[in-house]
């Protein structure tokens, strides 16, 4: 019943004013900027992190949580109503989605997501609650060199399931923990690869790098791709799924929960390939495959579901054990870090009400998410009709004051649109950026990890196989390298991937 | 041959390498049973330089796709940062509403066929909104406009 108690505390925590504001506030600014179309889910928490740095670290972290989902929630309804997914998990959501909205269904079809959503989130919600105290329980008992090699294990994990080449990928987790040196080392007090500039010292400022090579860099693509014309008003329609609707949704709903919260915890599977999944499960497993394709509220429901239960409980490494799956998670772990809150095991126990406050208030967002979304639907659809010449400078005027906003150091914008120039590049050669965010965020508790080890060992290398935790992990990384490099899991593996995109 | 994305992903990832071998020499690498700060990026910049070699490596199977760069991409790609550097030049020494108007009228060359009028208006109203949000709310010191350079 200790579940209970700390739920209690959580409660206490998120139900307080303040919080409840911020949780309010995260879920419509991110839902706001989510919905419109170009912008995805990273450009959206990149561009609105800088509206967190002034609270306290708990009001942060649910403001951060309620803008993550938030935005999550209008990329489902820009993929309905625009045939335009924001992001690749609501690339699923599209087919169906969108085929309802030209039946004239859009109302029935968002609020099915909406629901969906809300389901999944609390079974998510409560899964994250009741694995969490086992989970950094088994954590805290790790040395270093476990740690070492759990990090290692999730970052080849995470390109295991990666569209892209895996030398590649390999290569961009190496970049990001390379830009990740560049500061003063914490151990030793000496300067590495700031070239004497003040603004380096203290490394690359998070922000810094995640508008880069997010937000500036989804503008320069699509300022020249899109058109400036509105898109077409699609009618909204009735609301209110009927009796038929809800009878055919609610197994597509459980479903996909089920798939979404096994695959959400993965590091690196993410939500984007629970979708995928639900997706094709539903069509193997619906009484209605036929229609799928064609407008089946199965085939909003459960990748909807699906996605949101990841959502949920892709929180579980995070938040347990320090180890973010996807780059979205990783940039909530970095805004973790500037808030000078070390992730890993030791969050729960050290700041209980921070840990248990945020979970409550992720459910208390999700509720939030759909009082506020049902009626607003007709707001969020003028806003999909904003056209790109408005949206593109607005998005670079945001983010430009976004960067300035942690140091008030104009040297941080040169330094990003240096960035912006690398992340455009590494685009044109199809490497993938999340890897490089993953290696950024992790690169500095590797390092420390890794030097710690060494220290217990006196110099011996060989600790990380002596070590049993320690040697499953690099088996396992190992593992999953080797399996990513055979030729016949690689084509079924781009397959999948390609597929979904 | 310079076209294909992996040979040209391969040959970034060894000069970063090669980059962080080489600014990082007179860091100090091991004494005494411990790393030093120099130990971790040695390993680092050694693995790049060898994923990078395998990278190229698996370009010459042929299989690489060849980079193609849209029309108007470089425009866009200049005229975006161009911008956000305008503004990281201009916002300390002359204020916010010169910095904003100047990333909102760089950008719009980016765009294919700017209309003066409507870029004139989008960046009135982004100057007011952004002034409202981060002087007024988030209360970042900054002025509106500085005149003080012209003696003002």
């Amino acid at each position: 019943m200790e579940l209970i108690a700390n739920l209690g505390l959580g409660f206490a925590t998120a139900v307080s004013l303040q919080n409840l504001f911020y949780a309010f506030t995260g879920c419509v600014l991110g839902t706001l900027v989510g919905v419109l179309p170009g912008i995805g889910p990273l450009a959206t928490i990149s561009m609105l992190l800088p509206f967190t740095f002034g609270l306290d670290p708990t009001a942060a972290l649910i403001m951060l949580a309620g803008i993550y989902y938030g935005a999550a929630y209008g990329g489902s309804t820009t993929a309905i109503l625009v045939n335009l997914p924001g992001e690749t998990s609501s690339a699923v959501t599209v087919i169906d989605g969108y085929k309802m909205a030209t039946k004239g269904r859009a109302g029935q079809a968002l609020a099915t997501a909406a629901i969906a959503s809300f389901v999944a989130g609390c079974v998510g919600t409560l899964v994250l609650a009741a694995t969490a105290v086992p989970l950094s329980t088994i954590a805290l008992r790790f040395g270093a060199p476990d740690y070492f090699s759990l990090m290692v294990l999730g970052l080849i994990a995470s390109i295991g399931l990666s569209a892209g080449s895996v030398p590649k990928s390999v290569g961009m987790i190496l970049t990001g923990i390379a830009l990740g040196l560049v500061g003063i080392d914490i151990t030793s007090g000496v300067q590495r690869y700031t070239f004497g500039l003040s603004g380096l010292f203290e490394g690359i400022p998070f922000i810094v790098l995640a508008v880069g090579l997010f937000a500036f860099g989804e503008v320069i693509l699509s300022v020249c791709t899109k058109e400036n014309t509105t898109e077409e008003a699609k009618v909204v329609g009735k609301l209110m799924p009927d009796r038929e609707d809800v009878r055919r949704m609610t197994p597509s709903i459980v479903r996909g929960t089920l798939v979404g919260t096994l695959l959400g915890i993965l590091p690196g599977a993410g939500q984007s390939l629970a979708s995928f999944i639900s997706y094709a499960v539903e069509k193997r497993v619906s009484k209605h495959s036929s229609e799928m394709g064609q407008g089946a509220i199965e085939g909003v429901a459960a990748p909807e579901a699906a996605n949101n239960a990841a959502a949920q409980t892709a929180f579980i490494p995070t938040l347990t054990l320090g180890v973010p799956g996807s780059a979205t998670m990783a940039l909530i772990l970095g805004a973790m870090v500037m808030h000078n809150i070390q992730p890993g095991p030791q969050v729960m126990t050290s700041n209980p009400s921070l840990f248990w406050g945020l979970i409550v208030s992720m459910w208390i967002g999700n509720v939030m998410l759909v009082i506020l979304n049902l009626p607003m639907v007709r707001l969020w659809v003028k806003l999909t009709r904003i056209p790109y010449d408005i949206l593109f400078p607005a998005i670079l005027v945001f983010s430009c004051f976004g960067v300035l906003s942690a140091r008030v150091m104009p040297f941080d914008l040169h330094l990003a649109v240096l960035i912006g120039f690398l992340g455009y590049v590494f685009r044109k050669l199809a490497c993938e950026l999340a890897p490089l965010l993953l290696g950024f965020v992790l690169g500095p508790m590797l390092e420390e990890n890794f030097r710690r080890a060494m220290v217990l060992a006196e110099g011996d290398a060989t600790i990380f196989l002596r070590e049993p935790v320690s040697a499953v992990f690099l088996f396992l990384a190992a593992a999953i390298l080797i399996a990513a490099c055979l030729p016949f899991l690689r084509r079924k593996r781009e397959a999948v991937l390609v597929e979904q995109d | 041959m310079l076209k294909n994305k992996d040979l040209c992903a391969g040959t970034l990832f060894i000069a970063f390498g090669g980059a962080l071998l080489a600014f990082g020499q007179r860091l100090p690498k091991f004494a005494d049973g411990e790393i030093g700060p120099g130990g971790f990026p040695l390993i680092v910049s050694m693995l790049l330089v060898l994923v990078g070699g395998l990278t190229i490596l698996s370009s010459l199977s042929g299989e690489g796709e060849t980079l193609s760069i849209a029309r108007g991409e470089v425009r866009a790609l200049g005229f975006v940062l161009a911008g956000v550097a305008a503004f990281a030049l201009l916002i300390s020494p002359l204020g916010l509403i010169p910095a904003v108007l100047a990333v909102v009228g760089l950008s719009s060359f980016a765009n294919r066929g700017p209309n003066p009028l409507r870029i004139a208006l989008i960046g009135c109203g982004l100057t007011a909104m952004t002034w409202v949000i981060f002087v007024l709310f988030l209360r970042m010191p900054l002025s509106p406009i500085n005149l003080s350079l012209f003696g003002g």
